[in-house]
């Protein structure tokens, strides 16, 4: 099964707090939840479930004597570990990095975080410099089988960064409402499948008529928008009202028409492709 | 009816905005620099825009007319720059249509320069008439 994994580095300014919040993720990642407890409550993060979450598997703890590295690994669609960097942000820490390698598709994601922002990389170095061993030669030790100029390269190529800082409580909120919108999306189209199963249509079909439908909207709303500009700003009110009645009937034809011309265009190459079809055949068939 | 353009100048409007769009569209985008001959097709058309707009106002105050000899003056010389450049075919790489149609026919060249400048020669023409008497009133 795939998975994500998480390797999250945590700076922390006051020597104490590490050292809490060391003991915190220790206790948490052998299971002594009482001890965590007892060690969170002294940090001032009373909610162990704000520091921990319970799906987080593989788990792993390094304390170091100058930062706390934690490595686990959650589902592919589990959500990235903000609601824990939130609270510890409000608790002592200073800055933290958040590498995450997409198991999915092989690729590595490496964020940024300071004083409880999400910053870009540059941004990072610049407040952090004696940080930069600790974050990229990690990374350059993982792939020590390959270890060459190119890494650096791969090292600035992995970041991902922010246009402009942002805090991560906005980051979560930001991350909570697209993932509500992807799920929203799913739902309606595994409604439309199921509606369209019930009335025997093929789900197939069904979409290239929402496209053909979308298409020919397309025409009607610009058609509308032409005559209300032309007959606001030119005299001549039938002369416009008439040519948009014309482009009314013309334009959402034409669009459908090229839709369509499209779609049997991508149906016939699919076809070409092979017995297995394009995605939308791979669809149907689920 | 907001404006007091006549429907005739509505017409020559859509049709302006369609050669524009079509013009703009053929127009490659350039990654690096400045694009500057993107910048002269707009001022190109844009500029008679205006000018046909003010063509159906009355422009009394003085401001105003000098305001409208001005842009008309700017059409003018765009005007001139592309008719220079389409006759010494000294233009950009990404050329407007009509110049690689002169290449296959002469005539389609012919019509699709008229049909494609059509608009803005109109707009240029009808600014100039308005003009006229202005310049005699303020010389």
């Amino acid at each position: 099964m795939s998975q994500n994994t998480h390797t999250l580095h945590l700076f922390f300014q006051d020597p104490v707090k590490l050292k809490l919040a060391q003991l915190i993720y220790r206790y948490l990642a052998t299971g002594h939840t009482e001890q965590a407890q007892r060690w969170a409550d002294r940090l001032g993060a009373s909610d162990l479930h704000a520091l921990w979450d319970a799906q987080w598997f593989n788990q792993e703890v390094f304390a170091r004597p100058d930062h706390l590295t934690l490595r686990f690994d959650t589902g592919t669609s589990d959500d990235l570990p903000l609601h824990a960097l939130e609270t510890l942000f409000a608790h002592g820490l200073q800055a933290a990095v958040l590498e995450v390698f997409y198991d999915q598709v092989g690729e590595t994601e490496r964020m940024h975080f300071d004083a409880g922002q999400w910053v870009s990389r540059q941004a990072f170095i610049q407040k952090n410099p004696q940080w930069l061993p600790v974050v990229e030669h990690q990374a350059g030790r993982d792939e020590a089988g390959d270890a060459s100029e190119g890494d650096e390269d791969a090292d600035y190529g992995c970041s991902k960064d922010p246009v402009k800082p942002l805090s991560v409580a906005q980051l979560r909120k930001q991350e909570a409402q697209r993932k509500r919108e992807a799920q929203e999306a799913v739902e309606a189209f595994v409604g439309l499948a199921q509606a369209m199963g019930k009335s025997g249509t093929s789900p197939v079909q069904g979409l290239i008529a929402v496209l053909l439908l979308r298409a020919g909207l397309k025409g009607l709303l610009q058609a509308f928008v032409f005559t209300v500009l032309a007959v606001l700003l030119f005299k001549g009110f039938w002369l416009w009202l008439g040519l948009g009645l014309v482009l009314a009937v013309v334009l959402p034809l034409y669009y459908m028409l090229s839709e369509y011309k499209t779609l049997k265009g991508d149906n016939d190459d699919s076809d070409a492709d092979g017995e297995d079809g394009g995605p939308v055949t791979v669809m149907a068939s689920h | 009816m907001l404006t007091q353009i006549e429907w005739w100048g509505g017409l020559i409007f859509v049709v302006g905005a369609l050669t524009y769009r079509m013009v703009m569209g053929a127009l490659e985008t350039e990654d690096e620099g400045i694009p500057w001959y993107r910048l002269q097709m707009h001022a190109f058309y844009l500029l008679p825009a205006v000018v046909l707009a003010g063509y159906f106002y009355p422009l009394e105050r003085t401001a105003l007319q000098y305001a409208y000899l001005a842009v008309l003056g700017a059409s003018l010389v765009m005007v001139l720059v592309m008719l220079a450049q389409e006759l010494t075919g000294d233009t950009s790489e990404d050329e407007a249509p009509p110049a690689e149609a002169e290449a296959s026919d002469g005539w389609a060249s012919v019509l699709g320069a008229v049909v494609l400048y059509s608009p803005v020669l109109v707009a240029c023409g009808l600014g100039c008439a308005k003009a006229w008497p202005m310049v005699q009133g303020l010389v």
